[in-house]
């Protein structure tokens, strides 16, 4: 099932699964269902946001200081990149 | 009668004599392999929701009291305890009793594996210069064909196919394995100069399973020195050069996660195991992806070119060193 998040969608990590950062880098497996995800830095620095209860908009604000890139393009990169991740329920709403 | 052998590093007493040396450890048994009858096993399956494996090649049930069925039509079936310490087989048909030893050693004491908390690898593995060299692959990618033309160069084999790895003070001890290979036959006169020999693995495959003296085979510990991911022949022109690259630690850890000799044990404590052991592994023993044209012929250059990445000259000498 599609999962959709607005820009003031509280994120956090699910229990069902365990992760490691590796040099910058990032790997999450599921415990559902045993699927393993690898995300590159930029990912690996929003996996990193969302293991506390996060809006998309306060990613954004911080990628954004940290990175070059246009707030729109952000802000699609990054909503695609959670939907993603909360369809295999490795990240759901905090509230 | 009952016998006694070391094998992956677990000390295994079984009620049906395998085609190696026995060997006495000290201690009980960690796995007691047991035959059993035609009865037995159709009142242990009989309410078994048989599950395919993906290759379609064996079916596989894990049991309301947590013990696992597996079965291959027309060959054996297995029963395997829910702790993992109790094997029981049944032959189905007057195939190959090598067979049934491969597969008992193999997929069977897989699950028994899990069951005791140790993660078993889907890898074949040389030792050179003392130390193991890993090769991961699907099955059909070439690791045990690689794993020959290392020992034509007078590497000794440290196990075909699964691959278990102790982690004792600080270090990551490859475990030796069944002193058996599993190749075609191509293979077997081409790097092994043996022909003829061996006993077909099943009437489905033309793998001959051969036996390897102790001048082919290590049975005892090496230091694990690195991992090569083969990658698949569908991935691979047959016009490109051999590569070698090295993997992120990411990278890595995926891989071996990806080659776990069971996929089908996924409950969640198994899962946190098999991601936490992998991550130390990642993290200890460099990890490379190795592509290179399926050519028979390429299988000595890709030696070669392994011997280089190592920096060992181009020598495959397998010193006596051990772990």
């Amino acid at each position: 099932m599609a999962v959709r998040f607005d820009i003031g969608s509280r994120i956090v990590v699910s229990k069902d699964q365990v992760s490691s950062e590796l040099g910058g880098e990032a790997v999450i497996l599921s415990l559902i269902n045993g699927v393993y995800y690898g995300l590159d830095p930029v990912g690996a620095r929003i996996w990193q946001l969302v293991q506390e209860p996060v809006t998309l908009e306060q990613i954004r604000d911080v990628l954004r200081a940290e990175y070059n890139v246009e707030a729109a393009e952000l802000r699609v990169d990054i909503r695609e990149l959670l939907e993603q991740l909360a369809e295999h329920g490795l990240i759901e709403n905090a509230e | 009668m009952r016998y006694w052998y070391e094998v992956y590093g677990i000390r295994l007493r079984s009620e049906i004599e395998l085609s190696f040396a026995e060997h006495i450890p000290a201690g009980e048994p960690e796995v007691d392999v047991l035959g059993e009858t035609e009865h037995f096993f159709r009142r242990a399956s009989r309410a078994a929701a048989l599950i395919p494996d993906t290759s379609r090649w064996y079916e596989y049930a894990i049991l309301d009291n947590a013990q696992i069925y597996l079965r291959w039509d027309g060959l054996f079936e297995f029963l395997i305890d829910g702790d993992g310490r109790r094997i029981w087989f049944h032959s189905l048909g007057a195939d190959s009793a090598e067979s049934l030893r491969v597969y008992l050693l193999g997929r069977a004491l897989s699950f028994a594996l899990v069951r005791q908390g140790l993660e078993p690898i889907h890898s074949s593995a040389v030792v050179l210069n003392g130390a193991a060299l890993a090769f991961l692959g699907e099955s059909g990618f070439g690791k045990s064909s690689l794993a020959a033309v290392f020992i034509e160069a007078g590497c000794r084999l440290l196990t075909d196919d699964q691959l278990l790895v102790s982690h004792a003070s600080g270090q990551q001890a490859a475990q030796p394995g069944p002193p058996r290979i599993k190749v075609f036959p191509w293979v077997a006169r081409r790097f092994l100069s043996l022909h003829g020999e061996g006993v077909r693995l099943n009437k489905w495959s033309e793998k001959l399973v051969l036996p390897l003296g102790d001048d082919r085979h290590q049975s005892h510990p090496a230091p694990l020195r690195a991992f090569y991911v083969l990658d698949g022949p569908s991935a691979v022109s047959n016009q490109q050069n051999i590569q070698i690259v090295t993997l992120s630690q990411r990278e890595a850890l995926v891989e071996l996660m990806r080659h776990t000799f069971n996929y089908h044990l996924s409950d969640r404590e198994r899962l946190q195991r098999l991601f936490s052991k992998s991550r130390e592994l990642a993290s200890r023993v460099p990890v490379k992806r190795i592509s290179y044209p399926r050519d028979p012929a390429m299988l000595p250059n890709i030696r070669q070119r392994i011997l280089a990445d190592l920096g060992d000259g181009g020598r495959a000498g397998s010193s006596l060193g051990g772990f």
